[in-house]
């Protein structure tokens, strides 16, 4: 395993480091962020409380935290990838025994001082693992069904301990994370479609063994398929959600109806509109132009991010930097699909802008790994 | 270095093209994305925004407040008070029964309310509020707002309710209102909105039904934000309820007032009119009830004793009672033979005490007969023959056409619920009806005001106020509404000879002012209001053969319902008439001696508008008269009586 890092420069002085921090990245998530605490604002009917303030605080700490991470050499965290997923394992098996039950599902470790969501952390520990992985084998040999045992096992673990929290959005987020990595390392692409065939010949049988003797899920299971289908079949259950975000986004227009003047937010029409449904209070009272604004916004990080990756010299750096830019997209286009009534309603807030300490953080450690992979990742010139 | 086929050059050139890839597919999920933010925000806005709209707006009324009713002197018979309520919403506990018991224990319920209630429950609309109490206390509405979490479904209000401060006195004419019945929700959809306001009463009887729509207002309403729960946020818009129209009824409340003080226990009813105007001045009936009972919702028990009391309360008898108008329809019979010409003003007729005519034997009243008797003797000691051989003369057509012009079988223009039209019969209605054909004898009944001829006390006071004028006179009950006074049709002359009504009317004033006149006891004595008028005894029971041989029973000896009806009407001053009044005293007797009395007290209390003085009286009653005001409690002589201070 021959590797290319100790081609890089690791005496860069501070104000060196600071001036490779790629700060129209920077600028992006403090853009979105501040778009986040005015919605945040008009959720809480016009308030700082209970929504604002505490998210301020979240995101000047998870702030502090992205510069410390960038700011320390990204061999440091090539170094210690594994001990960090080796963690974030040991975490998520706790949850099993000892978490926390909320809302039906147990995700949230209580660790006395604070509660930590170890699914957070083992998106950014996945992705660093795999990534140290495929920066380390031969690029050539990737596509090895041997080569890939390893692989796999790192990312299906914290996604079947996810999966039976149960998270199942989340689950899938780790999954097509890790996917992500796997396919820019040059993985072959057959892997890629058998594994399509194989999901589609799981939709169709699930859906085909319904009302036989086979039948691969629960009708309840069933019955939110049918609801994700048509929502309209259960408007006061489950469907409810979709309909009154689908209402509050449409009814928004091309203007919107003015700030705090959402009638579908402020007169609670749906639920969780502060954390899952925020795009929906976004676009109700901004209208079609500014969730636009919103969609280009996001994507122009990951297309930042992309363009970093193609930059820097070093594989780790690049796989990193993919990896979790790839997670971020994830996360805010199955978000967007589900406001929007695109995708089922899978519990994923739309990262920057949703309220929650756990996801924030974890996602600023994230742009901390990009910004240290931007600043170490390339040779000094 | 980049051209270098090294395995690294190699897994960073694959690395870029599955970067671009990669970020193809991104892009493409993102333009689907800004697709779908397109298509909801700017094709299909509209939609939304409706369902926005009609997921946020909710309705709601604001009752109005009931217009006032008051009479002549603008002294209330009608208004609202403010109370509190209790009420519960069926829908929002399963535990109906615990509930309402729970709630007993702090506003009295009883056990057969509860099942009342309950009933009431099964018959409407879960979601609509059920009255449990008014006049409720503030210290128990807060008590039950402190115990609100242990009682759900139970809510506490306040609104007004109605009070009539005159009490008994007026309640047939007034009426009640009440809480609308299904059927009446049914009948004005209008209302349907309403009935989440659960005080919100209808009229029910009298001038509270008739006039319910003008009084009852016209109710405000809000458009009111709604959130997720269905629970108002903010009021929109919100219109002002406009109240009902305050209206003003031609009755005098005092003069109502002293007439069931003169009525006393009697089952009777009366009927007063200012000819002026037509204006119905009294209406009164006994017994009576209380209105106000009704106003809280009437306990079962209350109700049912005025259901089972013999002399039916609720019956608004001077409307809707029928009588035989006795003797008082001998002015009909007079009037249709003078005006056919077949008699004048001399004729006799030679009266033996009865009257033999196909085969049958009409009696006088008198048995010992009043010999010959003229046009005004006839009517001033009402003697029977004289009629039974005018109504041979003439034929009951005649009779029957003449008491329709005076409004005999047909219903007042009064705008009251439930009149009776009384009855005037002929050939025609007996082959109809009764299925017989008519018989002299039916004649000979009819024109002495017996047999199947009916007629309400207003009827009867009507009549009279036609005779006296000469004009088809309508009576009227509201003076106006807001203020606004209502037209006063011009009346219709009523097209009889001056002459030949004169001599009615000289009949009549015989009748009290001359010496063996039927009501000469109940005459008047002061010159500036002397008053004319006729009395009638009418029949309830049939007098055998054997009873005229030995003597007829005297009333006082009969049981009370087999007695006689006394009935009475007069008019005065007879100069120039300004006045009728018209009363009926069920089983009371004879007409002179127990009616004629009670409306000589009443016309003139309403001519002097005060206590009349004493000096009105003749002589030799006066001290009856001061016993019976001494008996009302009542000072009776008055300081300084004022003559016609209502004129």
């Amino acid at each position: 395993m021959t590797l290319l890092h100790e081609e890089l420069d690791p005496k860069l002085s501070l104000l060196g480091k600071v001036a490779r921090i790629n700060w129209i990245l920077v600028f992006l998530i403090i853009i979105l962020s501040l778009i986040g605490f005015i919605n945040l604002y008009s959720v809480g009917g016009g308030s700082l409380y209970p929504w604002v303030i505490p998210q301020l605080q979240k995101f000047s700490f998870g702030l502090v935290i992205m510069v410390g991470i960038a700011l320390i050499p990204i061999s440091f965290w090539l170094a210690s990838s594994y001990h960090i997923y080796f963690i974030g394992l040991i975490l998520l098996v706790m949850v099993e025994i000892i978490g926390v039950r909320f809302m039906g599902a147990q995700r949230w470790l209580d660790l006395g001082i604070v509660q930590i969501q170890p699914s957070e952390i083992m998106k950014v520990a996945m992705v660093i693992a795999v990534a140290n992985y495929y920066s380390q084998i031969d690029p050539t040999k990737v596509s090895r069904p041997l080569y890939l045992i390893f692989p796999i096992c790192l990312i299906m673990l914290p996604v079947g301990l996810v999966f039976i929290q149960p998270d199942l959005g989340t689950a899938i987020l780790l999954l097509v994370g890790g996917g992500v990595i796997l396919f820019v390392s040059g993985v072959s692409l057959f892997y890629f479609i058998g594994v399509i065939f194989m999901f589609i010949g799981a939709v169709v049988s699930v859906l085909i063994s319904r009302g036989t003797s086979w039948q691969l899920l629960q009708d309840y299971q069933y019955r939110r398929i049918d609801t994700f289908l048509n929502p309209d079949s259960d408007p006061l259950g489950s469907g409810y959600q979709i309909i009154q975000s689908k209402i509050a986004i449409g009814s928004g227009g091309l203007t919107g109806k003015g700030f705090l003047n959402g009638t579908q937010t402020q007169l609670n029409f749906f639920p969780e509109k502060h954390t899952d449904f925020i795009f929906s209070v976004l676009a109700e009272e901004f209208g079609l132009f500014w969730s636009l604004i919103i969609l280009i916004l996001f994507f122009g990080i990951v297309l930042v991010c992309l363009y970093e990756a193609l930059k820097v010299q070093d594989r780790f750096s690049s796989l990193l930097i993919i990896g979790l830019a790839s997670t971020f997209f994830l996360y805010f286009s199955v978000n967007l699909a589900m406001v929007t009534g695109f995708f089922p309603v899978v519990g994923i807030p739309l990262p920057l802008i949703s309220y929650g300490g756990s996801a924030l953080l974890s996602l600023m450690i994230s742009f901390g790994f990009i910004q240290s992979a931007i600043i170490h990742g390339n040779k000094d010139k | 270095m980049f051209g270098l086929d090294t395995p690294i050059a190699k897994g960073k050139r694959k690395l870029s093209r599955r970067v671009f890839l990669l970020g193809g597919i991104q892009l493409a999920i993102g333009g689907l994305i800004g697709y779908r933010l397109v298509e909801l925000q700017a094709w299909d806005t509209d939609d939304f925004q409706e369902l926005a709209e009609t997921n946020r707006i909710g309705f709601g009324l604001i009752p109005p407040e009931r217009g006032l009713i008051v009479d002549r002197k603008g002294l209330l018979l009608a208004q609202n008070e403010q109370e509190y309520w209790v009420t519960f919403v069926p829908e929002e506990t399963h535990h109906r029964r615990e509930t309402l018991q729970k709630v007993s224990q702090i506003i009295a319920l009883s056990d057969e309310e509860i099942e009342g209630i309950l009933q009431e429950i099964d018959q409407k609309p879960s979601f609509i509020p059920i009255l449990l109490k008014e006049n409720v206390t503030w210290d128990k509405i807060t008590e039950l707002s402190v115990n609100g979490p242990a009682l759900p479904g139970i809510y506490s209000g306040f609104g007004s309710v109605r009070y009539y401060p005159q009490g008994n006195s007026l309640s047939h004419l007034i009426g009640y209102v009440g809480s609308p019945s299904l059927v009446e929700i049914e009948a004005n959809s209008d209302l349907k909105s309403l009935l989440s306001h659960p005080n919100f009463k209808i009229g029910k009887v009298g001038i509270e039904k008739a006039f319910d729509l003008e009084l009852r207002g016209t109710p405000g309403n809000k458009k009111f934000e709604v959130n997720s729960l269905g629970r108002k946020v903010k009021v929109l818009t919100s219109n002002n309820p406009v109240s009902g129209k305050n209206i003003q009824l031609t009755l005098d409340a005092k003069l109502q007032e002293y007439t069931q003080l003169v009525l006393g226990n009697e089952v009777a009813s009366v009927f007063i009119m200012d000819l002026e105007k037509g204006d119905v001045l009294v209406s009164a009936s006994k017994p009576t009830f209380d209105p106000n009972l009704f106003s809280g919702g009437i306990s079962s028990s209350d109700y049912q004793a005025y259901l089972e009391n013999i002399y039916s309360p609720f019956f608004n008898r001077p409307l809707a009672g029928q009588y035989a108008p006795g003797s008082t329809f001998k002015m009909i019979t007079l009037l249709a033979a003078l005006e056919s010409g077949l008699i004048n003003e001399d004729f006799t007729f030679y009266c033996n005490g009865s009257y033999e005519i196909a085969g049958g034997v009409f009696h006088c009243w008198n048995p010992k007969g009043h010999g010959t008797v003229g046009v005004k003797k006839s009517l001033k000691e009402s003697c029977d023959v004289f009629y039974y051989r005018l109504a041979e003369i003439i034929g009951i057509e005649r009779i029957a056409e003449m008491a329709r012009r005076f409004g005999f079988g047909s219903k007042p223009e009064l705008p009251i619920p439930d009149l009776s039209s009384g009855l005037v019969p002929d050939r025609e209605w007996k082959e109809a009806n009764i299925g017989q054909s008519w018989v002299v004898g039916d004649t000979m009944n009819a024109a002495i005001g017996q047999g199947f001829v009916l007629a309400s006390t207003a009827q009867i006071g009507l009549m009279l106020a036609r005779l006296v004028t000469n004009k088809k006179v309508m009576p009227r009950i509201v003076i106006s509404k807001d203020g606004k006074e209502e037209n006063v049709a011009e009346w219709e002359s009523m097209g009889i000879s001056e002459k030949n009504l004169n001599l009615v009317l000289e009949g009549m004033v015989a009748a009290l002012n001359e010496q063996k006149g039927t009501a000469y006891d109940a005459r008047t004595t002061d010159n500036d209001f002397l008053i004319a008028g006729k009395t009638g005894t009418s029949q309830v029971r049939r007098i055998t053969v054997q009873e005229r041989e030995v003597g007829v029973t005297r009333n006082i000896d009969l049981p009370w319902e087999q007695r006689d009806h006394a009935i009475y009407c007069c008019y005065g001053p007879i100069q120039k008439p300004r006045y009728v009044a018209s009363l009926i005293v069920e089983h009371g007797g004879s007409g002179s001696r127990v009616a004629a009395p009670i409306g000589r007290e009443l016309i003139m209390r309403t001519f002097y508008d005060a206590l009349p003085p004493l000096r009105a009286y003749p002589a030799e009653i006066r001290s009856q008269i001061i016993e019976m005001r001494l008996n009302f409690g009542i000072n009776p002589e008055p300081p300084k009586p004022s003559a016609n201070s209502r004129a």
